[in-house]
Protein backbone atom coordinates (compact mmCIF):
# COMPACT_ATOMS: atom_id res chain seq x y z
CA UNK A 1 0.00 0.00 0.00
CA UNK A 2 2.82 2.46 1.38
CA UNK A 3 4.83 1.41 -1.61
CA UNK A 4 1.95 2.31 -4.30
CA UNK A 5 0.60 5.38 -2.01
CA UNK A 6 4.19 6.82 -2.79
CA UNK A 7 4.25 6.30 -6.21
CA UNK A 8 1.09 7.79 -6.91
CA UNK A 9 1.71 10.76 -4.87
CA UNK A 10 5.12 11.40 -6.71
CA UNK A 11 3.52 10.30 -10.20
CA UNK A 12 0.35 12.17 -10.11
CA UNK A 13 2.46 15.76 -9.80
CA UNK A 14 3.34 15.87 -13.14
CA UNK A 15 1.82 19.33 -13.99
CA UNK A 16 3.95 21.47 -15.36
CA UNK A 17 7.29 20.16 -14.95
CA UNK A 18 9.81 18.31 -17.33
CA UNK A 19 9.58 13.83 -17.50
CA UNK A 20 12.33 12.85 -16.33
CA UNK A 21 14.23 15.98 -15.15
CA UNK A 22 15.39 18.37 -17.08
CA UNK A 23 18.90 17.29 -17.50
CA UNK A 24 18.47 13.89 -18.91
CA UNK A 25 17.30 15.56 -22.22
CA UNK A 26 20.73 16.09 -22.70
CA UNK A 27 21.72 12.70 -23.25
CA UNK A 28 18.52 12.20 -25.60
CA UNK A 29 18.98 15.57 -27.87
CA UNK A 30 23.08 14.57 -27.56
CA UNK A 31 21.79 11.15 -29.30
CA UNK A 32 19.21 13.06 -31.60
CA UNK A 33 21.98 15.42 -32.45
CA UNK A 34 24.48 12.74 -33.75
CA UNK A 35 21.69 10.56 -35.27
CA UNK A 36 21.16 13.67 -37.56
CA UNK A 37 23.97 14.04 -38.22
CA UNK A 38 24.10 10.22 -39.40
CA UNK A 39 21.50 11.03 -41.42
CA UNK A 40 22.66 14.15 -43.24
CA UNK A 41 26.24 11.98 -43.75
CA UNK A 42 23.69 9.12 -45.56
CA UNK A 43 21.58 11.65 -47.40
CA UNK A 44 25.28 13.52 -48.81
CA UNK A 45 26.96 9.98 -49.88
CA UNK A 46 23.15 9.45 -51.29
CA UNK A 47 23.37 12.17 -53.82
CA UNK A 48 26.75 12.66 -54.32
CA UNK A 49 26.91 11.61 -57.77
CA UNK A 50 24.72 9.25 -60.41
CA UNK A 51 26.60 6.17 -59.50
CA UNK A 52 26.54 6.36 -55.50
CA UNK A 53 22.41 7.09 -56.28
CA UNK A 54 22.36 4.04 -58.63
CA UNK A 55 24.01 1.83 -55.64
CA UNK A 56 21.94 2.97 -53.13
CA UNK A 57 18.84 2.60 -54.84
CA UNK A 58 19.69 -1.18 -55.82
CA UNK A 59 20.68 -1.51 -52.14
CA UNK A 60 17.56 -0.18 -51.11
CA UNK A 61 15.89 -2.70 -53.72
CA UNK A 62 17.49 -5.49 -52.00
CA UNK A 63 16.09 -4.96 -48.70
CA UNK A 64 13.38 -7.06 -47.41
CA UNK A 65 10.24 -4.44 -47.37
CA UNK A 66 8.21 -6.61 -45.94
CA UNK A 67 10.25 -7.46 -42.44
CA UNK A 68 11.27 -4.07 -42.44
CA UNK A 69 7.20 -2.87 -42.43
CA UNK A 70 6.88 -5.41 -39.43
CA UNK A 71 9.54 -4.06 -37.74
CA UNK A 72 8.47 -1.16 -37.74
CA UNK A 73 4.94 -1.84 -36.59
CA UNK A 74 6.24 -4.01 -33.93
CA UNK A 75 8.67 -1.18 -32.75
CA UNK A 76 5.50 1.40 -33.00
CA UNK A 77 3.19 -1.75 -30.90
CA UNK A 78 5.97 -1.55 -28.15
CA UNK A 79 6.08 2.03 -27.97
CA UNK A 80 1.94 2.28 -27.00
CA UNK A 81 2.61 -0.44 -24.79
CA UNK A 82 5.40 1.60 -23.02
CA UNK A 83 2.87 4.61 -22.73
CA UNK A 84 0.03 2.21 -21.27
CA UNK A 85 2.43 1.07 -18.60
CA UNK A 86 3.40 4.33 -17.58
CA UNK A 87 -0.41 5.39 -17.55
CA UNK A 88 -1.00 2.71 -15.56
CA UNK A 89 2.03 3.49 -13.12
CA UNK A 90 0.70 6.80 -12.79
CA UNK A 91 -2.25 5.11 -11.67
CA UNK A 92 -0.70 2.73 -8.94
CA UNK A 93 -2.12 -0.43 -11.26
CA UNK A 94 1.46 -2.13 -10.75
CA UNK A 95 0.08 -5.25 -12.28
CA UNK A 96 -1.42 -4.40 -15.61
CA UNK A 97 2.15 -2.23 -15.96
CA UNK A 98 4.23 -5.10 -15.18
CA UNK A 99 2.35 -6.72 -17.98
CA UNK A 100 2.66 -4.10 -21.14
CA UNK A 101 6.20 -3.59 -20.01
CA UNK A 102 6.62 -7.39 -20.32
CA UNK A 103 4.88 -6.92 -23.84
CA UNK A 104 7.22 -4.55 -24.69
CA UNK A 105 9.49 -6.42 -24.05
CA UNK A 106 8.77 -9.13 -25.89
CA UNK A 107 8.12 -6.46 -29.18
CA UNK A 108 11.28 -5.53 -28.60
CA UNK A 109 13.27 -8.77 -28.70
CA UNK A 110 11.22 -9.57 -32.14
CA UNK A 111 12.65 -6.47 -33.44
CA UNK A 112 15.95 -8.26 -32.40
CA UNK A 113 14.93 -11.34 -33.87
CA UNK A 114 13.55 -10.15 -37.27
CA UNK A 115 16.85 -7.99 -37.70
CA UNK A 116 19.45 -10.80 -37.04
CA UNK A 117 17.69 -12.54 -39.43
CA UNK A 118 17.57 -10.00 -42.13
CA UNK A 119 21.20 -9.84 -41.52
CA UNK A 120 21.87 -13.49 -41.73
CA UNK A 121 19.64 -13.51 -45.27
CA UNK A 122 22.04 -10.71 -46.56
CA UNK A 123 25.35 -12.15 -45.31
CA UNK A 124 23.86 -16.11 -46.43
CA UNK A 125 23.81 -13.92 -50.17
CA UNK A 126 27.63 -12.60 -49.62
CA UNK A 127 26.46 -9.21 -48.49
CA UNK A 128 28.32 -8.42 -45.69
CA UNK A 129 29.19 -4.66 -44.07
CA UNK A 130 32.02 -4.28 -47.16
CA UNK A 131 30.03 -5.28 -50.07
CA UNK A 132 29.06 -2.08 -51.25
CA UNK A 133 29.00 2.02 -50.17
CA UNK A 134 24.95 0.93 -49.45
CA UNK A 135 25.43 -1.85 -46.94
CA UNK A 136 28.34 -0.31 -45.43
CA UNK A 137 25.99 2.23 -44.35
CA UNK A 138 23.00 0.15 -43.74
CA UNK A 139 24.79 -2.64 -41.50
CA UNK A 140 26.47 0.05 -39.33
CA UNK A 141 23.33 2.14 -38.37
CA UNK A 142 20.34 -0.32 -38.48
CA UNK A 143 24.06 -1.80 -35.94
CA UNK A 144 24.03 1.29 -33.88
CA UNK A 145 20.17 1.27 -33.82
CA UNK A 146 20.41 -2.39 -32.75
CA UNK A 147 22.57 -1.39 -29.79
CA UNK A 148 20.29 1.49 -28.84
CA UNK A 149 16.99 -1.28 -28.97
CA UNK A 150 19.28 -3.65 -26.26
CA UNK A 151 20.27 -1.18 -24.71
CA UNK A 152 16.25 -0.40 -24.10
CA UNK A 153 15.43 -3.65 -23.46
CA UNK A 154 17.83 -4.03 -20.60
CA UNK A 155 16.34 -1.20 -18.88
CA UNK A 156 13.20 -2.15 -19.54
CA UNK A 157 13.26 -5.40 -18.44
CA UNK A 158 14.82 -4.01 -14.94
CA UNK A 159 12.00 -1.87 -14.62
CA UNK A 160 9.38 -5.05 -14.70
CA UNK A 161 11.69 -6.73 -12.98
CA UNK A 162 12.22 -4.49 -9.90
CA UNK A 163 8.51 -3.42 -10.23
CA UNK A 164 7.46 -7.60 -9.88
CA UNK A 165 9.57 -7.38 -6.33
CA UNK A 166 7.21 -4.48 -5.32
CA UNK A 167 10.06 -2.61 -3.36
CA UNK A 168 10.70 0.98 -3.32
CA UNK A 169 14.19 1.47 -4.64
CA UNK A 170 15.87 2.94 -7.53
CA UNK A 171 14.67 1.81 -10.29
CA UNK A 172 10.89 2.45 -10.15
CA UNK A 173 11.11 5.88 -8.80
CA UNK A 174 8.64 7.78 -11.67
CA UNK A 175 11.97 9.56 -13.14
CA UNK A 176 13.63 6.19 -13.83
CA UNK A 177 10.75 4.82 -15.17
CA UNK A 178 10.03 7.95 -17.08
CA UNK A 179 13.29 8.14 -17.99
CA UNK A 180 13.05 4.30 -19.70
CA UNK A 181 9.84 5.14 -21.96
CA UNK A 182 11.56 8.49 -23.21
CA UNK A 183 13.91 6.27 -24.20
CA UNK A 184 12.04 3.77 -26.14
CA UNK A 185 10.48 6.43 -27.83
CA UNK A 186 13.73 7.93 -28.80
CA UNK A 187 14.33 4.44 -30.56
CA UNK A 188 11.11 4.21 -32.16
CA UNK A 189 11.46 7.24 -33.72
CA UNK A 190 15.20 6.95 -34.70
CA UNK A 191 13.81 3.35 -36.26
CA UNK A 192 11.10 5.58 -38.51
CA UNK A 193 13.73 7.60 -39.66
CA UNK A 194 16.36 4.71 -40.40
CA UNK A 195 12.86 2.94 -41.68
CA UNK A 196 11.99 5.39 -44.23
CA UNK A 197 15.70 5.94 -45.11
CA UNK A 198 16.92 2.38 -46.17
CA UNK A 199 13.98 0.68 -47.08
CA UNK A 200 11.35 3.46 -49.09
CA UNK A 201 13.69 5.88 -50.46
CA UNK A 202 13.77 4.56 -53.93
CA UNK B 1 47.59 15.49 32.01
CA UNK B 2 46.55 18.72 30.88
CA UNK B 3 45.27 18.37 27.28
CA UNK B 4 43.09 15.28 25.93
CA UNK B 5 41.93 14.97 22.68
CA UNK B 6 38.67 14.01 21.89
CA UNK B 7 38.84 10.84 19.13
CA UNK B 8 35.63 11.69 17.66
CA UNK B 9 36.00 15.58 17.23
CA UNK B 10 39.34 14.75 15.85
CA UNK B 11 38.52 12.07 13.37
CA UNK B 12 35.40 14.92 12.21
CA UNK B 13 37.37 17.30 12.46
CA UNK B 14 40.00 15.07 9.53
CA UNK B 15 37.20 14.29 7.75
CA UNK B 16 36.24 17.90 7.21
CA UNK B 17 39.86 18.65 6.09
CA UNK B 18 39.94 15.96 3.79
CA UNK B 19 36.90 16.91 1.81
CA UNK B 20 38.98 20.41 0.80
CA UNK B 21 40.58 20.57 -2.57
CA UNK B 22 43.23 22.73 -2.31
CA UNK B 23 45.05 24.17 -4.79
CA UNK B 24 43.17 22.55 -7.32
CA UNK B 25 43.35 24.48 -9.57
CA UNK B 26 46.28 23.28 -10.73
CA UNK B 27 44.73 20.60 -11.93
CA UNK B 28 42.68 22.96 -14.18
CA UNK B 29 45.66 24.57 -15.41
CA UNK B 30 47.37 21.33 -16.28
CA UNK B 31 44.63 20.02 -18.21
CA UNK B 32 44.82 23.22 -20.14
CA UNK B 33 48.30 22.57 -20.95
CA UNK B 34 47.58 19.65 -22.74
CA UNK B 35 44.50 20.39 -24.34
CA UNK B 36 47.63 23.56 -25.89
CA UNK B 37 49.96 21.21 -26.43
CA UNK B 38 47.50 18.78 -28.28
CA UNK B 39 46.14 21.69 -30.43
CA UNK B 40 49.29 22.90 -31.13
CA UNK B 41 51.43 19.95 -31.50
CA UNK B 42 49.22 17.56 -33.63
CA UNK B 43 46.77 20.93 -35.47
CA UNK B 44 49.06 23.59 -36.39
CA UNK B 45 52.68 22.12 -36.05
CA UNK B 46 52.47 18.75 -37.32
CA UNK B 47 48.89 19.17 -39.15
CA UNK B 48 47.93 15.43 -37.90
CA UNK B 49 44.97 16.46 -37.46
CA UNK B 50 42.36 15.99 -39.03
CA UNK B 51 43.34 13.05 -41.61
CA UNK B 52 41.64 14.17 -44.82
CA UNK B 53 41.09 10.83 -46.74
CA UNK B 54 43.86 8.69 -45.50
CA UNK B 55 42.32 5.98 -44.62
CA UNK B 56 41.92 4.88 -48.20
CA UNK B 57 44.98 6.56 -49.80
CA UNK B 58 48.39 4.99 -50.70
CA UNK B 59 51.32 3.99 -49.49
CA UNK B 60 53.05 6.17 -51.47
CA UNK B 61 50.30 9.30 -50.23
CA UNK B 62 50.98 8.33 -46.85
CA UNK B 63 55.19 8.10 -47.49
CA UNK B 64 54.38 11.83 -49.13
CA UNK B 65 52.55 13.37 -46.72
CA UNK B 66 55.59 12.17 -43.29
CA UNK B 67 58.34 13.76 -46.06
CA UNK B 68 56.90 17.08 -46.61
CA UNK B 69 57.23 18.84 -43.75
CA UNK B 70 59.08 16.12 -41.85
CA UNK B 71 61.34 18.56 -39.35
CA UNK B 72 57.51 19.90 -38.53
CA UNK B 73 55.83 16.78 -37.91
CA UNK B 74 58.94 15.86 -35.56
CA UNK B 75 58.86 19.13 -33.74
CA UNK B 76 54.95 18.74 -33.28
CA UNK B 77 54.58 15.16 -32.49
CA UNK B 78 57.59 16.23 -29.66
CA UNK B 79 55.09 19.03 -28.30
CA UNK B 80 51.80 16.37 -28.33
CA UNK B 81 54.42 13.67 -26.70
CA UNK B 82 55.36 16.73 -23.38
CA UNK B 83 52.06 17.37 -23.25
CA UNK B 84 50.11 14.00 -23.30
CA UNK B 85 50.62 13.10 -19.55
CA UNK B 86 49.35 16.56 -17.93
CA UNK B 87 45.76 15.71 -18.12
CA UNK B 88 47.09 13.28 -15.13
CA UNK B 89 45.84 15.90 -12.15
CA UNK B 90 41.81 15.92 -13.80
CA UNK B 91 41.58 12.58 -13.58
CA UNK B 92 43.48 12.32 -10.24
CA UNK B 93 40.83 15.26 -8.96
CA UNK B 94 37.95 13.37 -10.86
CA UNK B 95 38.92 10.27 -8.90
CA UNK B 96 39.40 11.85 -5.55
CA UNK B 97 36.13 13.89 -5.81
CA UNK B 98 34.32 10.01 -6.01
CA UNK B 99 36.61 8.86 -3.81
CA UNK B 100 35.96 11.52 -0.97
CA UNK B 101 32.58 13.16 -0.48
CA UNK B 102 30.90 11.17 -2.89
CA UNK B 103 32.16 8.08 -0.79
CA UNK B 104 32.50 5.75 -3.75
CA UNK B 105 36.04 4.54 -3.49
CA UNK B 106 36.19 1.82 -6.06
CA UNK B 107 34.66 4.11 -8.64
CA UNK B 108 36.70 6.57 -8.32
CA UNK B 109 40.22 4.44 -8.00
CA UNK B 110 39.24 2.65 -11.68
CA UNK B 111 37.93 6.04 -13.47
CA UNK B 112 41.16 7.14 -12.42
CA UNK B 113 42.94 3.80 -13.39
CA UNK B 114 41.15 3.51 -17.13
CA UNK B 115 42.27 7.45 -17.54
CA UNK B 116 45.79 6.47 -17.17
CA UNK B 117 45.19 3.52 -19.98
CA UNK B 118 43.59 5.84 -21.78
CA UNK B 119 46.92 7.77 -22.12
CA UNK B 120 49.33 5.08 -22.67
CA UNK B 121 46.75 5.12 -26.01
CA UNK B 122 47.58 8.28 -27.01
CA UNK B 123 51.12 8.30 -26.24
CA UNK B 124 52.01 5.00 -28.06
CA UNK B 125 49.79 6.72 -30.83
CA UNK B 126 52.12 9.75 -30.86
CA UNK B 127 55.16 6.82 -30.59
CA UNK B 128 53.84 5.44 -33.73
CA UNK B 129 53.62 8.65 -35.68
CA UNK B 130 56.52 9.65 -34.38
CA UNK B 131 58.90 6.46 -35.37
CA UNK B 132 57.16 7.18 -38.96
CA UNK B 133 58.25 10.17 -39.25
CA UNK B 134 61.82 9.40 -37.87
CA UNK B 135 62.94 7.53 -41.53
CA UNK B 136 60.55 9.12 -43.88
CA UNK B 137 62.68 7.55 -46.83
CA UNK B 138 62.38 3.93 -45.65
CA UNK B 139 60.10 1.42 -47.79
CA UNK B 140 56.39 3.02 -47.98
CA UNK B 141 54.41 0.42 -46.87
CA UNK B 142 56.18 0.68 -43.32
CA UNK B 143 55.56 4.07 -42.99
CA UNK B 144 51.49 3.72 -44.11
CA UNK B 145 51.76 0.66 -41.47
CA UNK B 146 53.06 2.76 -38.50
CA UNK B 147 50.69 5.85 -39.60
CA UNK B 148 47.53 2.93 -39.71
CA UNK B 149 48.43 1.55 -36.21
CA UNK B 150 48.91 5.10 -34.55
CA UNK B 151 45.10 5.88 -36.27
CA UNK B 152 44.05 2.42 -34.67
CA UNK B 153 45.66 3.52 -31.23
CA UNK B 154 44.12 7.36 -31.59
CA UNK B 155 40.72 5.92 -32.20
CA UNK B 156 40.99 2.96 -29.74
CA UNK B 157 41.87 4.70 -27.00
CA UNK B 158 37.58 4.25 -26.64
CA UNK B 159 38.04 1.49 -24.98
CA UNK B 160 39.66 3.21 -22.09
CA UNK B 161 36.88 6.43 -22.54
CA UNK B 162 34.23 4.18 -22.24
CA UNK B 163 35.06 2.85 -18.98
CA UNK B 164 36.22 5.86 -17.33
CA UNK B 165 32.53 7.91 -18.69
CA UNK B 166 30.92 5.07 -17.51
CA UNK B 167 31.94 5.03 -14.15
CA UNK B 168 31.70 8.67 -14.02
CA UNK B 169 28.22 8.00 -14.97
CA UNK B 170 27.45 5.57 -12.14
CA UNK B 171 29.03 7.72 -9.64
CA UNK B 172 26.93 10.95 -10.68
CA UNK B 173 23.98 9.27 -11.14
CA UNK B 174 24.30 7.27 -7.46
CA UNK B 175 24.77 10.66 -5.54
CA UNK B 176 21.17 10.88 -4.32
CA UNK B 177 21.49 13.48 -1.43
CA UNK B 178 20.19 16.02 -1.28
CA UNK B 179 22.74 18.45 -2.98
CA UNK B 180 24.45 16.59 -5.37
CA UNK B 181 28.13 16.96 -5.66
CA UNK B 182 28.04 17.13 -10.06
CA UNK B 183 25.02 18.38 -11.59
CA UNK B 184 23.11 15.58 -13.32
CA UNK B 185 23.85 16.66 -16.50
CA UNK B 186 27.60 15.81 -16.53
CA UNK B 187 26.17 12.06 -15.95
CA UNK B 188 23.92 12.34 -19.16
CA UNK B 189 26.56 14.20 -21.30
CA UNK B 190 29.06 11.32 -19.98
CA UNK B 191 26.36 8.26 -20.89
CA UNK B 192 26.33 10.47 -24.25
CA UNK B 193 30.22 9.94 -24.85
CA UNK B 194 29.44 6.08 -24.32
CA UNK B 195 27.01 6.07 -27.21
CA UNK B 196 29.66 8.08 -29.55
CA UNK B 197 32.48 5.93 -28.60
CA UNK B 198 31.12 2.79 -29.14
CA UNK B 199 31.24 3.01 -33.23
CA UNK B 200 34.46 4.80 -33.33
CA UNK B 201 35.62 0.85 -32.50
CA UNK B 202 34.73 -0.05 -36.14
CA UNK B 203 37.78 1.66 -37.64
CA UNK B 204 39.35 -1.41 -38.43
CA UNK B 205 36.71 -2.36 -40.98
CA UNK B 206 36.38 0.71 -43.31
CA UNK B 207 38.68 2.49 -45.24
CA UNK B 208 36.21 4.61 -46.94
CA UNK B 209 32.72 6.31 -45.56
CA UNK B 210 31.80 7.44 -42.31
CA UNK B 211 33.50 4.93 -40.04
CA UNK B 212 36.93 5.10 -41.69
CA UNK B 213 39.49 6.86 -39.04
CA UNK B 214 39.07 9.92 -41.34
CA UNK B 215 35.79 9.51 -41.94
CA UNK B 216 32.23 11.08 -39.50
CA UNK B 217 31.95 8.26 -37.01
CA UNK B 218 35.49 7.26 -36.57
CA UNK B 219 37.11 10.81 -36.53
CA UNK B 220 34.80 13.75 -36.58
CA UNK B 221 32.32 12.89 -33.64
CA UNK B 222 34.29 11.06 -31.40
CA UNK B 223 36.76 13.73 -31.18
CA UNK B 224 34.41 16.74 -31.24
CA UNK B 225 32.89 14.36 -28.34
CA UNK B 226 36.37 14.43 -26.44
CA UNK B 227 37.74 18.04 -26.56
CA UNK B 228 34.15 18.86 -25.55
CA UNK B 229 34.32 16.69 -22.47
CA UNK B 230 37.57 18.07 -21.47
CA UNK B 231 36.18 21.26 -21.26
CA UNK B 232 33.07 20.41 -19.87
CA UNK B 233 35.01 18.42 -17.51
CA UNK B 234 37.00 21.44 -16.20
CA UNK B 235 34.48 23.37 -16.14
CA UNK B 236 32.19 20.90 -13.71
CA UNK B 237 35.22 20.10 -11.52
CA UNK B 238 36.53 23.25 -10.92
CA UNK B 239 32.53 24.21 -9.79
CA UNK B 240 32.91 21.55 -7.38
CA UNK B 241 35.69 22.11 -5.78
CA UNK B 242 34.91 25.77 -5.06
CA UNK B 243 31.57 24.62 -3.75
CA UNK B 244 32.94 21.81 -1.59
CA UNK B 245 35.95 24.20 -0.49
CA UNK B 246 32.88 27.07 0.64
CA UNK B 247 31.19 24.30 2.29
CA UNK B 248 33.94 23.55 4.58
Amino acid sequence: MDFVAAIKSDALNIKKRTPVEPDFWVLIFGDLTVFSVLFIAFMLRRFESAETHTVFSMGTESLNQSIGLINTLVLLTSSYAVVLALSYYRSGDLNKMIKFTCFAIFCGLGFVCLKIFEYIEKINQGITVTADRFFELYFTFTGIHLLHVLIGISLLTIVAYRMSLKKPDAFTTPGFVEGVTCYWHMVDLLWLILFALFYLLG
Amino acid sequence: MDYIQTPILASQKMITKTHRFENAEYAIYSTAFMVFCTVLGLFIVAPMFPPFGQASASAETIATFYQEGNLSKKIGLCIMMFGTPFIIPLFALLGEIIRRPMNMPILGSVQYGSGLFGILFTFIMTVCWGTAAFRPERTHDVTQALHDMGWLFATWVASATLLQAICICIAVFKDTSEVPIFPRWFGYYCAWMIVLAFPACLINIFHTGPFAYDGLLGFWLPYIALFSWFGVSMVCVWRVVKKLNMDH
